[in-house]
Formats: structure tokens, sequence, C-alpha cells
């Protein structure tokens, strides 16, 4: 066995060297907060109130998937085994009556329709139907996407979003296309971060302005495609303070990969504190004619 | 007989522009499978930049200074290689595999036909098919590269995407041409140019994955046509079949007015590409069905109730489609429905797999290189076919849904699964088609190496997939759950290089035996089913004298015979 | 078929030819003047551009102003900066060579330097990145090829290297930094400037002539005005009154 050992001899010579050229950076810069939560192999930490029930869902599938393979495993490696070709074996033409076989596809069948009734289709009918209603007193804002970033447009202090259209939109200074004319948009705020106060339902109203974009909340196990042309929303409720990530999760151009925006998850107050200093326009010196 | 009815032909009547199924099949094959190489190579140079990302790639990293300026990968070339890659693995080297390739060779001996019902199309259809190719390759070298929307192209990104993406589509209708050609013709083969005393239900199941398959072709290809060629009048016309109105792209306000829907066009794309997959794995079992009977040397377990399975397969891979949409905003009704069918539709295919399994008992097995590489395949598609579970419940999809567990799942599907059945499959029908025998030491070399790394390649994929990473993800260290399992992302490139290294022993394999192989008699293995029954490599015309059948394909270790196999087309002893 | 470097050598010989029959000759002509603002400056105060999206921005300068007017209030009268002015008319046929410097456009502190210019058609413009942090130049012109490309490091040395056809004003704009813009002219000759903080712009080199020259302002759009040079130098001031 010379030539397998000396693939993998070339092949590690050939990473070795990757490993020592690290000579550019692509990524920028992280910023420089800490992210919260734990992140590995596994579901990242889950920060929202219903999102457990996803968890449960995949960790329940998971098992069931791994009892089947591994008694799959077990009886297919057995008959390699018992059945090999050797002196003094023969093949049997006869079929085997296999019941065990026919029980087990019923069973397979039955707990598929268990998990598909019992626990998919409520969770989706609670994440598609049970939108938080005026009682809950849900926190709004809309988000709209664009190639590569999220813009978040919250009402201001009004609670009323201003009309918006595309004739209006200007990326740098009006990013959402609010009507400069309506007076429901004149204290609204368009900022690159996402505040929301923790146990307050969310509701995120999603669009996009050019191509399909996806807003994945991967603590909160909330994933929703922004579609041109339509408006979706979408709710949660997040149980943690901290800073997470929102992630796009559907190819849209050349630099998807860095249409990251940050989730600030804080106390209604300081949500309230920075809608307040963001809804303030900057100046920029006079004098200063760059 | 042959010379009577065929004339001595110059080379390029005989090889080049041959009417010949056999030689059709073969041109089929080397092409696609020059294109599975060339796919595979993409994804290396992809798995370079996902395991170091923004570092200067070794060896390849002169190749293009445009798109890797400094030897660096540009996001817009990962992108295009993406798009490139999955476009070429399905549509330019897995269907033409197997349908073209095999489908072309094997189905007519198996049939005991003397070529396709439509030689000429036959033909065509190749033609057009590298026509496709080429088309695709060009693309690459058109200003801002190959088409870089995702093989799935949705709009609206792809109709603003640059020229490489005019080329994909025009590709892409030459393609889904070459394959509405090459069903029609398979359907017509099956049906009529059957010889005496085959009926359906002695056809062995190859035949059957082959005639299921060219339906699903026929009727799901039209529907990708027509997006195709809306797409591209959405590019080039100025038609807004799937642009909505108020769009604003890159800050200037877009002229499309009419209000088309980008739905629209994900309905009708995943309306073939649903149907697609299974056109991706049925000829695939049909090969391993063949290997495994053969190598356990019993009948077939459950035969009628494969091939029932497989019907039902075929007819209910129309109504899932959108299962890979369940994230675009689908309401509930919809969504309980999508699932349902996606939970029916796993059981035929569990029933498919335990009749493959329980073939096994009771078996004499031989352990040949076919029969590794189809022992393989079961697991592997087993793994393939349970991660899937996950992604067809709405709400498990909604943490995994376009993250790298569906890239893991649907590889394991269609690489250690598809791709292992064709290894099966070359290796088994090698001695027919060139009257060599493969060497099956490094036969067993190649097994063992590709089975080891391509399992490194995937696994890796589901726990990154469970972390939340994106698929199609430039850089996944841009997210601080994707620098948590960057170390598996690079195990899994590792295991992508060592794989392609791999095919060494192979390609060493089928050339050395080509020209310096053991000489194989016309049955080497011992096989029942009537292609063996021809000289190897069976000449024009396939068969000296017209075969009749007697029995059905999979009649090994009868009681009371007195060889170990009775062929279809040997008289009755008794 | 046709290689760049085959069209450089023919326009070259073009050019000398044109040269030497003294069609256009280098005169010493020189038309400057200024670029008047007029009206109420405080409808157009600057707004400081938010870029907290990319951290790495802020580390050129703290804080960056919206580039659309600005409009210096010490001069009197008020000028504007940033006006491509260019000669439109009066050439006739003539043809002047393309100059082998390349203009540079560079990306620094996530913004473009400089944020309006001209260039001659055939000319190569040269793209870098000074930021430490992924930018993507999206072109979007009517006549040239829309390129749309990524400069994912600090690339100051060998950046992307382009040419154009002769084109009006068009913009070209960075997808991952929304705020990020500029314009670009092209021309077939090489008569334009841009006015510069103080509101003034020189052409030089043209030959003696009446020409009608072009102003060109991202907001208030264009201004003409006409000016005869013979033999020396010529001047020339163009006014923007928006709302008037
Ligand atoms: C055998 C070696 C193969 C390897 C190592 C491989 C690896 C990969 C990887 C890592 C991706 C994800 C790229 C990304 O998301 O950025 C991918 C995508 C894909 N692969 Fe493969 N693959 C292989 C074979 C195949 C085969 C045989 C097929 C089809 C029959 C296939 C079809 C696809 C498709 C359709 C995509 C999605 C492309 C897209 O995102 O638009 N691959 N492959
Ligand atoms: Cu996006
Ligand atoms: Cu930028």
């Amino acid at each position: 066995m010379k030539a397998p050992s000396l693939c993998l001899l070339v092949i590690l010579a050939f990473c070795a060297l990757g490993e020592g050229t690290a000579l550019a950076q692509v990524v920028p810069d992280i910023p420089d907060v800490e992210i919260t939560g734990e992140y590995g192999p596994f579901l990242p930490t889950l920060a929202s109130k219903d999102g457990g029930e996803v968890d449960q869902l995949i960790s329940i599938l998971h098992w069931f998937m791994a009892v089947l393979f591994v008694g799959w495993g077990i009886f297919f490696v057995y008959c390699l085994v018992r059945f090999r070709q050797r002196e003094g074996h023969q093949a049997k033409y006869e079929p085997i009556k296999a019941k065990v076989s026919k029980y087990g596809e019923i069973a397979v069948a039955g707990f598929e329709v268990a998990l598909l009734v019992g626990l998919s289709m409520p969770i989706w009918a609670s994440v598609k139907n049970d939108r938080p209603t005026e009682a809950d007193n849900p926190f709004r804002v809309r988000v709209i996407a664009e190639q590569f970033q999220w813009n978040f447009h919250y009402p201001g202090a009004d609670g009323v979003f201003g009309k918006t259209g595309a004739e209006f939109v200007d990326t740098a200074e009006n990013p959402a296309g609010i009507d400069p004319n309506d007076p429901g948009g004149q204290d609204d705020v368009v900022k690159g971060e996402l505040h929301i106060p923790v146990d307050r339902p969310i509701i995120a109203d999603l669009s996009s302005k050019d191509v399909i974009h996806s807003f994945f909340l991967p603590v909160m196990r909330v994933k929703q495609d922004t579609i041109p042309g339509m408006r979706i929303p979408v709710w949660f409720e997040a149980t943690m303070t901290g800073i997470f990530e929102i992630a796009c999760a559907q190819l849209c151009g050349n630099n998807h990969y860095s249409m990251k925006a940050l989730m600030y998850v804080q106390s209604e107050q300081e949500v309230e504190d920075w809608i307040k200093k963001a809804s303030i326009v900057e100046e920029f010196d006079e004098d200063d004619l760059d | 007989m042959s010379d009577d009815h065929h004339p001595q032909l110059g080379f390029i009547r005989k090889y080049v522009f041959s009417v010949d199924h056999k030689v059709i099949g073969i041109q089929y094959m080397l092409t696609a499978m020059c294109f599975m190489f060339f796919g595979l190579c993409l994804m290396s140079m992809m798995r370079w930049q996902l395991a170091y990302p923004g570092e200067v790639m070794p060896i390849l990293g002169s190749l293009t200074e445009t798109f890797m300026p400094g030897g660096i990968m540009l996001p817009e070339f990962y992108n295009a290689l993406g798009a490139m890659h999955g476009t070429i693995m399905v549509f330019l080297a897995v269907v033409p595999i197997l349908v073209g390739g095999f489908g072309n060779y094997v189905m007519p001996l198996q049939i005991g036909a003397p070529d396709m019902a439509f030689p000429k199309l036959n033909m065509m259809s190749y033609w057009v098919f590298a026509a496709g190719g080429v088309v695709m390759l060009v693309s690459f070298f058109v200003p801002g590269g190959a088409a870089n929307s995702g093989w799935t192209s949705y709009a609206p990104l792809s109709v603003v995407a640059t020229t490489g993406q005019t080329y994909w589509l025009i590709g892409m209708v030459l393609l889904i041409t070459s394959s509405l050609l090459g069903s029609v013709n398979f359907i017509v083969t099956i049906v009529h140019l059957r010889v005496k005393g085959l009926t359906m239900f002695r056809l062995p199941f190859f035949v059957w994955a082959q005639l299921v398959t060219a339906f699903l072709l026929l009727l799901a290809f039209p529907p990708l046509e027509a997006a195709g060629l809306l797409q591209l009048m959405d590019r080039v016309a100025g038609t807004s079949f799937f642009m909505p109105e108020g769009l604003v792209v890159s800050g200037e306000v877009a002229s499309y007015t009419g209000g088309g829907s980008p739905l629209l066009y994900q309905h009708l794309f995943w309306f073939l590409a649903h149907p697609e997959v299974y056109v991706l794995v049925l000829p695939a079992m049909g090969i391993v069905v063949e290997v495994l009977t053969n190598n356990t040397r019993k009948p077939l377990w459950g035969y009628r109730t494969i091939i029932y399975s497989t019907v039902f397969l075929g007819f209910m891979s129309f109504l899932v489609w959108a299962h890979h949409m369940f994230m675009t905003g689908m309401g509930t009704q919809l969504g309980a429905f999508f699932a349902t069918t996606t939970m029916i539709i796993s059981i035929p295919s569990v029933i498919i797999l335990t009749a493959m399994v329980i073939t096994l008992y009771n078996g004499s097995i031989r352990f040949n290189v076919p029969m590794l590489f189809a022992l393989a395949f079961l697991p592997m598609f087993a793994i393939g076919g349970l991660t899937g579970l996950p992604l067809g419940l709405p709400a498990s999809d909604i943490q995994l849904h376009d993250t790298y567990y569906v890239i893991g799942h649907f590889h394991y599907v269609v690489a250690p699964g598809t791709i292992f059945a064709i290894f099966a499959g070359i290796y088994y029908w090698f001695p027919k088609a060139t009257g060599k025998q493969l060497n099956s030491m490094l036969g067993k070399l190649h097994f063992w190496l590709s089975f080891i790394c391509i399992n490194i390649a995937f696994a890796p994929m589901f726990w990154q997939g469970l972390a939340g990473v994106s698929r199609r993800l430039y850089d996944q260290t841009t997210y601080e759950h994707g620098k948590a399992v960057q170390e598996l992302t690079k195990l899994s490139s590792y295991g992508v290089w060592l794989l392609a290294l791999s095919q060494l022993p192979f390609i060493l394999n089928f050339f050395a035996s080509i020209f310096a192989g053991k000489k194989a008699s016309a049955n080497p293995w011992d096989a029942t089913t009537i292609e063996w029954s021809a000289p190897s490599p069976p000449p024009h015309g396939n068969f000296a004298k017209v075969p009749v059948v007697h029995r059905g394909p999979y009649e090994y270790t009868v009681p009371g015979a007195a060889k170990n196999f009775l062929p279809q087309t040997e008289a009755s002893e008794a | 078929m046709f290689n760049s470097k085959t069209v450089a050598t023919v326009s070259m010989v073009t050019f000398a030819l044109v040269a030497m029959s003294g069609v256009a000759h280098a005169d010493a002509n020189v038309i400057t003047g200024k670029v008047i603002f007029k009206g109420n400056a405080g409808d157009y105060k600057r707004k400081v551009i938010d870029t907290s999206k990319d951290p790495n921005c802020k580390k050129a300068k703290t804080k960056i102003g919206s580039q659309k007017v600005i409009i210096n209030k010490k001069t009197t009268p008020m000028t504007l900066r940033n006006v491509l002015v260019s000669i439109k008319d009066g050439l006739g046929n003539k043809m002047f060579p393309t100059p082998s410097e390349p203009v540079v456009l560079t990306q620094f502190g996530c913004q473009y330097k400089p944020h309006v210019f001209g260039i001659v058609a055939g000319q190569k413009l040269k793209i870098l990145n000074g930021d430490n942090t992924n930018h993507n130049i999206h072109f979007l012109p009517k006549k040239n090829q829309e390129h749309n490309f990524t400069q994912p490091k600090k690339d100051m040395e060998n950046g992307k290297v382009i040419t154009l056809v002769e084109e009006d004003v068009f913009k070209v704009k960075c997808d991952v930094h929304p705020w990020m813009g500029c314009h670009i002219g092209v021309f077939k000759h090489p008569f334009f400037n841009v006015t510069g903080k103080d509101g003034t712009f020189t052409l030089t080199g043209m030959p003696d002539g009446t020409y009608t020259l072009e102003a060109w302002h991202e907001e208030f759009g264009k201004q003409t005005a006409s000016v005869t040079v013979e033999g020396g130098t010529a001047n020339v001031d163009l006014t923007f009154e928006p709302g008037a």
C-alpha cells in the first residue's frame, strides 16, 4: 500500500503550503463588538421564546435517523459477513418472507406521520399564524434588504412608518425611500443595525429592493426569504440580551457573504435611547470641503 | 449478418458522427466523464477559498489574473465556480453518464435490440448536448465570467447578472433539447424494440429505471425550457416575466413594469428540478440492482415491489417541488401539502432500499470491484435519504434551509450515492464495452480511497449546517458561527482534494486496461441479462442471431439447474 | 482579432500623422473660470454619513460627509465643488492623442477619490483599493460595459485597469458601501477639468476657436457657456442657480 500513503503525503504537503501563506485579509475586520452566545458544530445558542420547538424537532429527528441508520447498518453488515461467498456456502433461490421489513416500513411511515402531524405542522402553523396581536404590544420594525446590506426602518416616536416609494430611494441618504413630504416619515429612523427590546414580541416586515435575500437569525431560529415585490412579516421574541449576528441566507450577488448586520437585544429603555440618538441628523463640518 | 446490413463506414461515420447506440453511448460517457472531472476541479479550487479564505492559492493561483488577482480568488469568481460546478455536475456529467452513457449503451443490449428506435435522433441528441457543453465552457471567457447566480439561477439576481448568464441560458436550452430528444427515443425503444419473450416484467430493473427516468425528463424539462427562455427574454428583450415593479437595483430605479413574479421562476424551476433529482438517482439504482443481484447470486428480492415503487416514485416526484420553497413565505396549507407529499415520497425510497438490502440476505456475496461500489451506494444513499427528512419538514427546515446541511444531504445522494453507482457500472460493463478486464487491485485501491475521502469531504457538512453556515458562502468566517466550524471546513477540503487524487488509480487503470488489459470473455461475471449473450464488444447490430427470451432477468442459483445462473436467452434445459 | 496592442499601435501612428499635419498641435491656449452657486446654501447642508456598517471605514477618517453638493461659502460669490467642465462644441472633427498616463481612481476611507472626474476615451483607468476592506465597484453606464467586480483586499500596486468608450457622465457605485459613489465622464478630447475646493477650473491646450463649455453637476444638472480663445487666456464663469 505505497500509493495511498504517497497521495496522502502529497496532499498534506499541499495543505501545509496553505497554512504558511497567510498574506491577505479578505474579511473586513470584525467590528469591535463581542458576539454573544456559543457557537460550535451543533445548533448555536438559542435566544428566542419559540425556537426551542424547532430545536426539539431537529433533535428528535436526528435520534430517529440515528436509530434507523444504526439498526439498518447492523443488518447490512451482518448480511455482508454472514452471506459472503465462501467454500461450502450457497445462495438460496427462494425469497425470504420478510415480515419484519414490512412492519419496519410501516413503523417508519407511522413515525413520519407522527412527526409531521404531531410536531412539524403545529410548529409551522404557529410560526405562520400566531401573529402577535395589538394586546401583546409588539415592537415593529421594517427590514429592507438590498445588495449588500440590511436596512432597518424604525417608525420613530410617533409609531407611524412614513410612506415609501422606489422613486425616493437614495442609497446613501434615504435607503428606505421614505417620502420626504409625508409627515409620518419625518421622525423615522433607518439604520444598518437592528435594536430590539428583550421579552417583547417583535414583528419584522421584510422586503427587498433588488433581488431575493433571506433574513436569517441563527440564534432566533428565524429564516425568511425577502422577495422583491412582496412584504412578508416574521415575528419572534428574544429572551436574552446581547449582540447577535444577522445573516443573508440566499445568494444575492458578488458580496452575498458579507451581507451581515448586527442585532442588539436590549432593554426597552436602551432601545428607546438608541433610536432617539439615531434620529438626530448630524451635520458635517461646514469648513471641511472634502 | 452485420456486414450485409451495415456497409463498411469511414472513420468519421463510424466513430464521430456515428448512429450506433454503442458509439454514441461511449461518446456520451467519455465527454461526461471529462465534465465530471472538470466539475471536481472547479470544486477543488473553491475548497481552497473555503479552507483558507483570501489566501494565495498554490499551483492554480496564477490561472487568471482577472478573477484571481495575485492568486486570491474574488467572490464573483467563487460564485461563478459554484454555479458552474452545480450546472456541470447535474446537466453535463451525471445525467449524460447515466442516461446518455449507460442508458444508450446498455439499455438496447438488455432488451435485445439492434439499436435505438431512432438512431439519427440519438446522434442528434449527443451533438446538441455537446454544443450545450461548449456554450457552457465558452461562458467562462466572456466579460464578467461565467454565470454566477447559482445553478438555480433565481430571478431577479440572474436577470441583472453579467453576460455569462445569457450563455448559461442558451447552454441550458440546448442541453434540455438534447435530453428531450433522448427521452422520446428511450421510451419508444423500450416499448417497441424488446425481443420476443421479453415482457415488461421480464425486463431488468435497469431498463425500468431508464423508462421511468425518460418519462421524468420528458414531462419535467419543458417547464424549465420555458422558464429559461422567459428569463432570456427578461435579460435581452426587456420583458418582465420574473421582475416585479419598483425595483431599485444598485441605487437606480429599474425599468421593469408589468408586475412579474420572482416566485413564478422558482416554481417553474423546481417543477423540473425536483424530478431531476430522481433522474439523478433512479438509473443509479438500476445499475446497483444489476450489480447487486449478479454478485449475490440470487434473484432480486421483491422485483415487482421495486418496480411499482419506482413508478410511484416517479409520479410523486412531480408533487413535491415546493418543498424547496418553504422559506419563500409559504403559508400553512401549501406547507402542509408539500410536507405531506414529501413524507409520502420517502416511503417508496425506503421500500426500494430495503428490498436491495434484503436481497443480500441468503445470498452468496462476491466482493469484486463493481460490487464494492454498489454496496457502498446503499449506506451512502441511506444517509442522503435520511437527512432529507429534516429538510422536508417545514419546521426543522427553518434552521437548515440553504445551509451546508442541504449540501451534505444531496451530495450524499448524488456523490457517494450516484457517483459510486456510476463507478459500479463502469467496472461492471467495461468488459462488455471494450473486451478487456479492468485491473481489480487498482480498482480496490480506487474504491477504498474514494470511499474514505468522500466521507471526509461530505460528513462535516452536516455539522457545519447545524451550526448555521449558509451555502454559497465565499467566506464563512465573516460570521461567528462560521468561524466556530472553520476547522471542519478545512477537514472537508482535505477530503475533496484527496478524493481528486484518489481518481488517479482509476484513470490509470482505465487507460492501461483498454490498451493492455486482460482479455474478457463475453460473460465474465456469469450474468444472466441479455447484454452478456452478445460478444464483447458487440459489433454494430449487436447480436449475431436475434435473441429470444425465456425467463426473468435474475435467475441465479435456480434449484435443479446445471449452472449457477440461467441467462435470459438460454432455452430451458428441463 | 484586434487586441489592444494593435489598436494602440494603429492609433499611435494615426496620432503621429495627425500631429505632423498640424491639425491639432498643442497650443498654449487656456480657458479658466469658476462655477458659481447662486441660492440659499442653507438648503444644502451636508450630512455626516453613517459608516457604522463597516468599522474599517472609520479608520481613515472618523467622519465623512455627503458628497452631493459641496458649496464653498467663503468665496464671493459662493462656488461649487465637483463640477465637471468640458468643451462640448467647437472642436470640429479634430483628433487628439490619448494620454498614456492612466487616470487613477482610489477607494480610500470608503470614499472614491476623486468623486467626479473625466477621462479620455481609450485612456487607462486604474482602480485601486486603499482600504482594508472589501469594495464592489459597479459601473452603471448606458454605453460602456457594465463592469461589476470586487476588490476584497488592499491593493495599492496593481489594482484593476480598464478602458472606456466615449459616454456622457455616468455613475459608479460601491455595492458594499451604499454611500460610495463617483461619476465619470468619458470624452473624445482632453479638454475637461473638475472644479476644486475654490470652485475654479482650468482647461489648457486647445486650438484657437470659439467653444461651447458644458458644466455638469451631480445634483443640479448641466449649464453651458460660450467662450472664444485666441492665443492666450480666456476667462468664463458658469452659474448654477437651483430653483431659478
Ligand atoms: C464528487 C465531488 C463533489 C464535491 C466535492 C462537491 C462539493 C460541493 C460543495 C462544497 C458545494 C457547495 C458550494 C457552495 O455552496 O458554495 C457544492 C454545490 C453543489 N453541487 Fe457538488 N460536489 C461534488 C459532486 C457533485 C455532483 C455529482 C453533483 C450533481 C449531480 C453536484 C451538484 C451540486 C450542486 C447542484 C450544487 C449547488 C450549486 C449552487 O449552489 O448553485 N455536486 N458541491
Ligand atoms: Cu443578501
Ligand atoms: Cu466599498
